[in-house]
């Protein structure tokens, strides 16, 4: 590497360290509560004219309403909480 | 070292090197996948597209990690060398698994015809005011762009046509992308994680490369630190002993470029210690058949002028060396480079 490349990483790791560093633990300092169950709100399909309640199309659709991402909008729900 | 454009120079040691990465890959994805369906609740497979997300995610980010440990392992030890010469390939497929962990996701939205609630999160400025809530998949997608320019401009055609200093300044972006990449986990998965194994690998991987690099760094800065000042334009290496036969005694120029001063028997000659392909450290290689090479990928210097032999026509900078009361010195001044400048030095100086 020559100088500047050099003189540039040996600055860039510990700036990077500490902002990161000081990221990651915020980020678990304020990382919210685990979420509680929620009652279930029947999606609107369910009572189409073309599914029969409590039938297992039903239930499919129930069960596919309340899926959220798997790293879903934490922040959302942190609002919402608080 | 190739005189003519190639896709990918094979030879056995990168076919090794690579089949072992999509081995050892290969066996992180189907042991992640085979631990995921054990650990579900009896009768009920895990989701796929939660799956697909999670193995590749963490493989990419692993895979990563790996990548930023190999360059400042090989400056503390001469063994991770081997590892350091085809680290350019690592990083193309590790793009490649990070695309797969983003394309998941995309898929993971589409057959659920959620596309447009992605979009609104990415595109929402609210959301970037907030640190909890913060777009995570934002801070993943910079990240895989600038993987994407990185794997996109790794070949050599590359390297020559930006310079060999521009591509370094070009993929040292990695550094803010894994820093983009650890924020994305923090800021994501740990979220809604609540085991503590995610903040634990997260700040581990994270604390083992900062200090890699901050120890190799130190390990540099010190050996400047010792240096003789040079007198009337001249650095003192050393009595001729004291050059390793056939490696170098690094010292450094006034203006804090390095110059690898070489001995191959009775002959000494002095090189910039930058190499010509990606600016490697020439003077942590060592002469093989009469040739200075370089320990990251092997380019060869004649230590006579600094010239590549024949057929290949790179050249390095060489500088005067005289033998002065039995003591090397070299000159601070650079010559331009392929000029003759090594030095025989008589037996008698080395008893």
């Amino acid at each position: 590497m020559r100088l500047a490349h050099r003189k540039f990483h040996r600055r860039a790791w510990p700036v990077l360290s500490i902002i990161v560093t000081l990221g990651v633990i915020l980020a678990l300092w304020l990382r919210p509560p685990p979420d509680q169950p929620e009652p279930v709100q029947p999606a609107a399909s369910a009572f189409s004219s073309e599914v029969d309640t409590g039938s297992r199309e039903e239930n499919a659709l129930f069960q596919e309403a309340r899926r959220v991402f798997p790293i879903q909008r934490i922040g959302k729900r942190y609002a919402e909480a608080r | 070292m190739s005189v003519g454009f190639q896709a990918v120079q094979w030879n056995r040691s990168k076919i090794v090197y690579d089949s072992i990465m999509v081995g050892l890959t290969a066996c992180y994805i189907g042991g992640y996948t085979l631990i995921a369906h054990r650990l579900a609740p009896a009768g009920k497979a895990p989701d796929w597209g939660d799956l697909r997300i999670a193995v590749f995610g963490s493989c990419a980010f692993l895979m990563i990690t790996i990548i930023l440990c190999i360059g400042p392992l090989a400056r503390l030890d001469r063994r991770f060398l081997p590892l350091l010469a085809n680290r350019r390939h690592l990083g193309v497929f590790t793009f490649f698994i990070a695309a797969l962990h983003g394309w998941s996701i995309v898929d993971w939205f589409a057959v659920r015809d959620s596309l447009p609630d992605l979009v609104t999160e990415l595109t929402t400025p609210s959301n970037y005011a907030k640190f909890i809530g913060f777009p995570v998949k934002a801070l993943g997608l910079a990240a895989l762009t600038i993987f994407f320019v990185m794997a996109a401009t790794s070949h050599d055609f590359w390297l020559k046509f930006l310079s060999p200093a521009i591509w370094k300044w070009l993929h040292m972006a990695i550094y803010l992308a894994y820093g983009l990449l650890v924020m994305h986990v923090a800021l994501g998965l740990m979220q809604d994680n609540r085991s503590p194994v995610v903040p634990i690998v997260l700040g581990l991987c994270f604390a083992t490369v900062t200090t890699l690099h901050i120890l190799a760094a130190q390990r540099g800065r010190s050996s400047e630190s010792e240096e003789k000042l040079p007198s009337n334009g001249w650095i003192v290496v050393g009595p001729p002993s004291s050059i390793p036969d056939q490696r170098a005694f690094i010292v450094h120029a006034p203006d804090g470029e390095r110059i690898a001063v070489f001995r191959d028997g009775d002959k000494i000659g002095a090189v910039t210690n930058v190499c010509a392909h990606q600016n490697g450290p020439l003077g942590e290689g060592k002469i093989i058949n009469g040739c200075i090479t370089c320990p990251w990928h092997g380019w060869e210097y004649r230590l006579d002028d600094g010239c590549a032999p024949p057929p290949f026509t790179e050249k390095i900078a060489t500088y005067p060396v005289r033998l002065n009361a039995g003591v090397v010195e070299v000159s601070v001044s650079p010559l331009p480079p392929g000029t003759p400048a090594a030095l025989s030095v008589p037996y008698g100086s080395f008893v």
